[in-house]
C-alpha cells in the first residue's frame, strides 16, 4: 500500500500545473482590458504552502490505507513459530482471571491471523499432552478452561515458599 | 432630436469604445444643443484593486478575459483609462461640451454643484432662458 507514495510526485506535478480556479468579477471596463491583455501569460501559481498541505493530506491518506498499528505486539506473539500458552489456573489467579482469559484470547487471535498452531497448557495439569491445534480449537478450549481450586504446580515445585 | 436650446446631461460609465461614444455625441449635438458628460465610476474601476487569477466579465456580454495575475495589469489599465478619458475629453472639447468624472464613493452634491456651475457658465448667467432637458439615461449603456 505504501507504493501509493510513488504517486505523490505525480500529484505534486498536477497541483503545480493546474492553476487555481479564477474568480469571476463583473467588470464594466472589460473592453479596455482587451487592449492590454497580450502582455502576459504565466498563470498565478498555487501558493507553495497550499501544495504542501495537499501533499501531506494525500500522504496521510496513503499511510492510513496501509493500516498502521500503534504500539504493535512484538516478541513472542510476533513470530512464525507455534504459540504455546501456559495458563495459571490456580486459585491465586482467580482475582485476575477475566484479564488472563482476555489476554490469552488476544494472543490466540493474533496466532489465528498468522495461521500459527496453538497449544494450551493449564498449569493445574501440566502433564497433559502437548498438542498443537488450529487457533479456532484453541479458543474453544480456552472457553472451557475453569479456575482450578488446586494451587498451581508452582506451589508444589517450591515447597519452601509454601511453608513461609 | 433635442432642440438647439436644450441643455443635455449624459450620465454613463462611458466604458464603450470611443467610436460609439463619438457617434452618440454626434447625434446629440447635431442640432447645436449644449451638454455635459459625467462618467460615473466605481472606485474599483479607478484603482484596479485586483490580484491573482481573475475572470473579468463584461456585464453586457461583450466578452470575458482571464488575467493570470491581475496585479500586473493595474498600471496598464490605469494608463488606458486615463487615455480613454483624454479621448472623451478631446471629443467634448471639440463640441464645446463639458466632461467630468464622478466616483460613487463621493458625495452626489459635488456632482450637482459641478453641473450647476457648468450650466451657469455656459448660459452666461441667464438661467431659465434656455430650455433644459435632463439626462438621457438610455443613450449609453448604463450600469
Amino acid at each position: 500500500m505504501l507504493i501509493g507514495l510513488v504517486s505523490l510526485p505525480v500529484l505534486w506535478w498536477l497541483l503545480r500545473v493546474m492553476p487555481p480556479r479564477p474568480r469571476r468579477i463583473d467588470f464594466p471596463p472589460t473592453r479596455l482590458l482587451f487592449e492590454i491583455a497580450p502582455k502576459e501569460e504565466t498563470p498565478a501559481r498555487t501558493p507553495w504552502w497550499l501544495t504542501l498541505i495537499r501533499l501531506l493530506a494525500a500522504a496521510l491518506v496513503i499511510f492510513a490505507a496501509a493500516g498502521p498499528i500503534y504500539n504493535p505486539v512484538t516478541g513472542v506473539a510476533r513470530s512464525d513459530a507455534p504459540l504455546v500458552l501456559l495458563i495459571d489456573d490456580g486459585w491465586s489467579a482467580a482475582s485476575s482471571w477475566d484479564t488472563r482469559i482476555k489476554t490469552a484470547d488476544d494472543l490466540i487471535a493474533t496466532a489465528e491471523t498468522d495461521g500459527r498452531g496453538v497449544a494450551l497448557i493449564p498449569m493445574s495439569e501440566p502433564a497433559r499432552d502437548l498438542t498443537l491445534m488450529p487457533a479456532g480449537n484453541a479458543r474453544h478450549r480456552l472457553g472451557n478452561c475453569r479456575r482450578s481450586l488446586m494451587p498451581s504446580s508452582g506451589w508444589r515445585c517450591c515447597p519452601s515458599s509454601a511453608a513461609s | 432630436m433635442p432642440s438647439s436650446l436644450s441643455e443635455i446631461v449624459v450620465l454613463s460609465d462611458f466604458w464603450s469604445p470611443l467610436p460609439e461614444i463619438q457617434a452618440t455625441l454626434a447625434g446629440l449635438s447635431s442640432t447645436g444643443a449644449h451638454g455635459t458628460l459625467v462618467q460615473i465610476v466605481d472606485p474599483a474601476e479607478e484603482t484596479f484593486p485586483y490580484s491573482g487569477r481573475i475572470d473579468f466579465v463584461e456585464p453586457e456580454g461583450a466578452g470575458t478575459i482571464t488575467a493570470g495575475r491581475a496585479e500586473t495589469w493595474a498600471a496598464d489599465y490605469i494608463a488606458r483609462v486615463a487615455r480613454h478619458r483624454d479621448e472623451i475629453r478631446d471629443e467634448t472639447r471639440r463640441l464645446g461640451w463639458l466632461f467630468s468624472v464622478h466616483d460613487t464613493d463621493r458625495s452626489a452634491a459635488e456632482l450637482l454643484l459641478f453641473l450647476h456651475a457648468g450650466m451657469t457658465v455656459n448660459n452666461g448667467g441667464q438661467i431659465g432662458r434656455r430650455a433644459r432637458s435632463a439626462a438621457c439615461p438610455s443613450l449609453l449603456p448604463s450600469r
